[in-house]
């Protein structure tokens, strides 16, 4: 049996709940629920901006049920999603767990280096890129040729485009990523490693079976939100490929971005964007009872 | 679990000071927005936004002229602010239309004009054009600034393309630059070796290179006319030779995939990316700056046969918000500089503020020197054979820019590639 605080007490508590959660619930109304609310409005008119919105019922709808370039755009989202969460994940942890072997300001100069490419904004990150990637003469076909690899065309070739620009989302990512697993990793109790070696476990046994269970809820967080990431991805293809070459990069997002601001469709935009939402929905949902599944198992 | 009454109670406290705490910001923020053309004590305000960055000779000249005008006019005042660049094409106009915060006076260019014509969201600048003003601008230019019968734009200059060359490079190989699309293609050829490209090309999905891409489509004889029934013709022969043409070198390798240097930046051929490279007027003043170390040549863009060459004129124009208070006092603030008797502002914008032609004859008659000067003359000599940048509806201009990547990373034949564009402009 609980019972709550009384009086005074319990106003004191509700106002600070108030003042804590106020200002951030506020910003969610006003620029992210209205505008949610809004798009699922102007999904229903066809609407370039200027002129004022007409209502169409369900036309954006049927039309994007037939638009072949729009599912095209999905699968290329989800072929990102499919092979830079997995890569993400695996690497992160696999650095997470090496971090927990260093100690000392090593530990610390390495972290941060690792860190540091989350902190550059993505601009720079892909102008940075493009030069590395350059053909004839940069630095990665540069050392590619030293071990007799010819030249290579990343950015500039429709098989390569997409695996190049998921490499620089990576490298971005990867140390944030890592500290939040590593985080997960020294919380588990330094008593069940012990007792794990102990009954004469190796260390990949251990991690394995007692360490990686335990981070469950942060790995899932990890893949659910560099899932919806993925799926979000805008910025660093505008700038490195522009969708290109030949559409190889247009993702879902850009193709809903192009129809709304190159051809002022912002009713059949906002509709792409509805089916987007609903689409990471259900991703994220599935992804989240396969968590408190295995929640209830252990 | 106990819940008492007094604790439900303080929830719904919570609840209602959070509610109305929303209730107050969201009214704070929407009571926010400016609105264009306030006016004050009977002084009429203009919003104008550029998008020259600070420092630059044109940014410079525009703050002049603004803060000139001002100076001058006591019941007009021009309030500008500069923009970014990138965002002014894409998103910023067009958002700031739908919230009525565009400013009165704004630059429109060829993407972007019929976008807006079609939308209705230039004023109609037709009664502010002297029968003169009319004379003096030349007849294609005027025509690229009329939609429906009306003037909906003030056109300030004309920048065309040609193509840029490596001189020690082109000595070196004993080769002249080309005139003919076969010799175009060899130069390419013969000058791409491991660590440079024979040209360079813009290479992604922009308008900038379906800028680049009209004048070798006209030199094939072809161009994108409005049908009868309301379709444009994008699926013709020459326009699958014109694709053909400008996919080969990306086909044989003599052409960058991906330009890491800006497409219009002459940083291509002097770091070594290529030998060759198409860009515009604009570029002659780093040829006399930042890049003066390296021997650069213009020629004219080559063409099937070596006759009759063929360039593209872009540029800014400048426009007024339909939705402007005082569209009267906008129109006469551009054509003071543009479109006025006195050319002294439009003759500096050309010649100092930047290097571009004007849209205007009696300018390039009263500055022949200036456009004789160094890489400017090679551009007067083939400044005539300029059409101006054509301004099709978005569908057409996406159709397009496809068809491009499709022949110069898709693999496909220029027949197949305009094919296919026609079907996507007449699906919309």
């Amino acid at each position: 049996m609980t019972t709550y605080p009384r009086g005074r007490r319990a106003r004191r508590d509700s106002l600070a709940a108030v003042a804590f959660l106020g200002p951030d619930l506020v910003g969610l109304l006003v620029f992210v629920f209205l505008p949610i609310a809004f798009a699922i409005y102007v999904s229903f008119f066809s609407w370039n901006l200027i002129s004022p919105m007409q209502f169409v019922g369900l036309a954006n709808y049927q039309r994007l049920l037939t638009d072949s370039e729009w599912w095209l755009s999905l699968g290329r989202t989800l072929q990102f999603a499919v092979i830079y969460v997995p890569i993400l994940f695996v690497l992160a942890l696999a650095l997470a767990v090496g971090f927990t072997k260093l100690s000392g300001r090593v530990s610390g100069v390495i972290r941060t280096a690792y860190l540091m490419p989350f902190a550059v904004t993505s601009v720079i990150a892909s102008t940075l890129w493009l030069f590395l990637y350059q053909q004839k003469t940069g630095y990665l076909n540069a050392f590619l040729n030293l071990l007799g690899i010819p030249d290579q065309p990343y950015v500039g070739s429709t098989s390569q485009a997409i695996a190049s620009v998921i490499a620089v989302v990576l490298w971005t990512n990867l140390g944030y990523t890592s500290m939040l697993l590593l985080a997960a990793i020294k919380q588990v109790p330094v008593e069940l490693i012990e007792a794990a070696r102990l009954d004469g476990a190796n260390a990949w046994r251990t991690f394995w079976s007692v360490t990686f269970p335990l981070i469950r809820p942060t790995s899932v967080f990890v893949i659910v939100t560099s899932t919806i990431a993925a799926f979000q991805i805008l910025d660093i293809i505008l700038v490195m490929t522009s969708g290109g070459p030949a559409d190889a990069t247009e993702v879902g997002v850009l193709y809903i971005y192009k129809r709304s601001f190159e051809r002022l469709e912002m009713g059949y935009g906002s509709a792409l964007s509805v089916v987007m939402f609903v689409i990471l929905l259900v991703i994220s949902l599935i992804q989240l009872r396969f968590t408190r599944r295995s929640n209830l198992e252990a | 679990m106990e819940i008492t009454v007094r604790s439900v109670k303080s929830k719904w406290r919570a609840a209602l000071a959070l509610a109305v705490t929303a209730a107050a910001v969201v009214g704070l923020t929407s009571g926010c927005s400016s609105s264009s053309g306030g006016d004050s004590n009977g002084v009429v305000k203009l919003q104008f936004w550029s998008f020259y960055a600070d420092g630059d000779p044109q940014a410079d000249f525009v703050n002049n002229w603004v803060a000139d005008y001002n100076k001058s006019h006591k019941d007009v005042q021009i309030v500008h602010k500069s923009v970014s660049q990138a965002d002014y094409t894409t998103t910023l106009i067009p958002t700031a239309l739908a919230n009525g915060t565009a400013p009165d006076i704004l630059y429109v260019e060829p993407a972007t004009f019929t976008k807006y014509a079609d939308s209705g969201a230039l004023a109609d600048l037709t009664p502010y054009y002297s029968a003169d003003l009319k004379k003096d601008i030349l007849p294609e230019v005027l025509k690229s600034v009329t939609y429906q019968k009306k003037l909906l734009a003030l056109p300030i200059e004309l920048e065309t393309l040609g193509l840029f060359y490596n001189k020690d490079t082109f000595t070196a190989a004993g080769l002249t630059p080309p005139t003919t699309w076969a010799e175009e293609q060899a130069d390419a050829k013969k000058l791409t070796t491991d660590k440079q490209y024979g040209l360079a090309l813009p290479v992604d999905d922009t308008p900038y290179t379906l800028f680049n891409f009209w004048p070798y489509l006209w030199m094939a004889g072809g161009d994108i006319k409005k049908a009868s029934s309301g379709k444009y013709t994008i699926d013709t022969p020459q326009m699958a030779k014109a694709l053909d043409f400008y996919g080969s070198f990306f086909k044989n390798g003599e052409s960058p995939n991906k330009l890491q240097i800006g497409p219009y930046d002459l940083g291509n051929i002097a770091t070594g990316v290529s030998a060759m490279q198409e860009s515009g007027s604009y570029t002659i003043a780093s040829t006399e700056t930042t890049y003066k170390s390296t021997s650069i040549g213009v020629v004219p863009l080559p063409s099937p046969d070596g006759s009759n060459s063929i360039t593209v004129a872009g540029g800014q124009k400048l426009a007024v918000n339909s939705a402007s208070k005082h569209v009267k006092e906008a129109a006469a603030f551009i054509f003071s500089a543009f479109g006025s008797k006195d050319i002294s502002l439009a003759t500096k914008w050309v010649t100092q503020a930047k290097f571009a032609y004007p849209a205007r004859q009696s300018v390039i008659d009263a500055n022949k020197d200036i456009f004789t000067k160094g890489l400017r003359a090679d551009f007067t000599k083939f400044y005539g054979t300029a059409r101006p940048e054509p301004s099709y509806p978005a569908a057409v201009t996406a159709a397009v820019q496809t068809a491009m990547q499709d022949v110069m990373f898709g693999g496909m034949s220029g027949a197949d590639a305009a094919k296919k564009a026609q079907a996507a402009a007449d699906a919309g």
